[in-house]
């Protein structure tokens, strides 16, 4: 039991890292993709285009290999980021990307009357998307954030390909001492733990959100 | 006075001519209903006055100024910014499918373009919003998201939403034709009641029996044209047009 308590201890030092790095893509990653997504859906064709092909990149090759290349790839060209910059950025421009998709697919998703009774009623183009398509079509992307922000929390494993000690790392640390499965035992219910805190938090913000269904 | 003017507007849509060579003009207090078979360009007129539908060519007027002017090359004459907002302000719409906004109230739906557009205190939106709310008869419902109320009571919380921008004129596109047959009634008597205060409204609509009863005047639309202009029975009981005959038949 001990050995347990003493183990979790030490994994969950890791913890604070996974937590840190999913906040600053979350912080990073959601206004970005919304500005985005806006920006594909009622912006110039030329900007459409680029961001398409941003998302054609960050979404069509590995996170690990984004991850490489922000770090170890841009030190060539002598830019050299500390591990957790390198994290954070490529993150957010990753996430970002799936992210910009789905709220351009929740906008879109909103019945064109709503921005005539906008425009009848004289509102702006910001007063419409703040006001009246942003709250309906966020409430509509939930599920499919959701399962973003789960993965997020799993994906931040991959940091300790940049020598970063999250509680993944910890636990194979231990697991390397001590040659016993319980770290990864433990680990794997500290992941469990931390999505089911997403799930059930996302699934109080459906819940509120369902009041007008 | 003058609310609105329409000067030889012209749209197409592709090949098609949804408006050919319009002029019409609507006076203050004037009640003028559209009628005309579907596709005939009745919408298009309405929604072509608040700008929710760009025109080819022509003048469009609210109070004697001008919204958009474009010649027959096309070319737009210079109107600020400004000067469309103001205008578009004396213009309120009602829409065939309501249109509310489903995660408001009924209340935060009247009172949200007030206090956002127009920057008015938020207590008096509401002090105003009630008060409409009690002319449409929906006072019981102010705290109802609109999936919880009927279509009728929708399409009056929609008319309520309009009235509180204070227009001066009020475009209704086809208010009932999206009501069961029970509900159209409600939406109906509560539109009377305006055009008994008379408020100018131009109203486009399939309910015969009711454009006869409040219209001051008649449209009759037909591919893009305004066949007849005039009092109800002066159109209904036109001769001169089999168009209109046939289309008034089908409805007695």
């Amino acid at each position: 039991m001990e050995y347990i308590i003493a183990t979790t201890g030490y994994i969950l030092s890791g913890c604070g890292l996974t937590l840190k790095l999913c906040a600053v893509t979350i912080l990073g990653s959601v206004p970005l993709s919304i500005l985005f997504a806006l920006g594909r859906v009622s912006g110039p064709k030329l900007l459409d285009k680029s961001l398409g092909i941003y998302a054609w990149i960050f979404r069509g090759t590995p996170l690990l290999l984004q991850l490489f290349f922000i770090y170890y790839g841009l030190s060539i060209f002598g830019i050299s980021l500390k591990p957790f910059t390198a994290a954070g950025l490529t993150f957010i421009i990753n996430y970002t990307a799936y992210m910009m998709e789905i709220f351009r697919s929740g906008i879109q998703s909103i019945d064109k009357g709503q921005y005539e009774a906008s425009k009848a009623l004289n509102m702006s183009y910001w007063q419409t998307m703040r006001r009246i398509i942003l709250p309906q079509a966020l409430k509509r992307t939930l599920p499919p954030s959701c399962n973003e922000a789960i993965t997020l929390v799993k994906d931040t494993a991959l940091v300790i390909v940049i020598g970063m000690g999250d509680l993944l790392r910890s636990a194979k640390e231990v697991f390397t001492r001590d040659f016993r499965i319980t770290p990864f035992v433990i680990a794997a219910l500290i992941y469990l733990i931390m999505t089911s805190g997403v799930i059930g938090l996302f699934r109080k913000l459906e819940k509120k959100l369902e009041v007008y269904d | 006075m003058n609310m609105i003017r329409l000067t030889d507007v012209n749209k197409k849509f592709g090949t098609v001519n949804a408006l050919c060579n319009i002029n019409l003009e609507v006076n203050e207090g004037e009640v003028v209903t559209i009628i005309g078979p579907s596709g005939s360009g009745k919408s298009t007129l309405l929604r072509s006055i608040n700008q929710l539908e760009k025109i080819d060519c022509g003048k469009i007027e609210i109070e004697g100024e001008a919204v958009v002017s474009i010649d027959e090359k096309g070319k737009h004459e210079h109107i600020n910014k400004k000067q469309i907002l103001r205008l578009n302000k004396k213009l309120g719409m009602v829409f065939q499918h309501f249109n509310l906004f489903p995660h408001k109230t009924v209340l935060e739906n009247i009172v949200e373009a007030p206090v956002i557009v127009n920057r008015e205190k938020k207590e008096e939106a509401v002090e105003r919003a009630l008060k409409l709310l009690e002319k449409v008869g929906l006072t019981d419902k102010k705290d109802s998201y609109p999936s919880h109320i009927s279509g009728g009571q929708k399409q009056r919380v929609a008319i309520a939403r309009a009235l509180g921008m204070k227009p001066d004129v009020l475009l209704c596109d086809e208010p009932t034709s999206a009501l069961d047959p029970e509900l159209v009634g409600e939406v109906l008597s509560t539109l009377k009641k305006l055009a008994e205060n008379r408020m100018t409204m131009l109203v486009v609509t399939h309910e015969m029996a009711f454009a006869k009863e409040i219209s001051d005047r008649l449209i009759f639309m037909d591919e893009g044209r305004i066949l007849a202009d005039g009092t109800p029975e002066e159109v209904l009981n036109d001769p001169d047009h089999p168009r209109i005959r046939e289309f008034v038949s089908k409805f007695i």
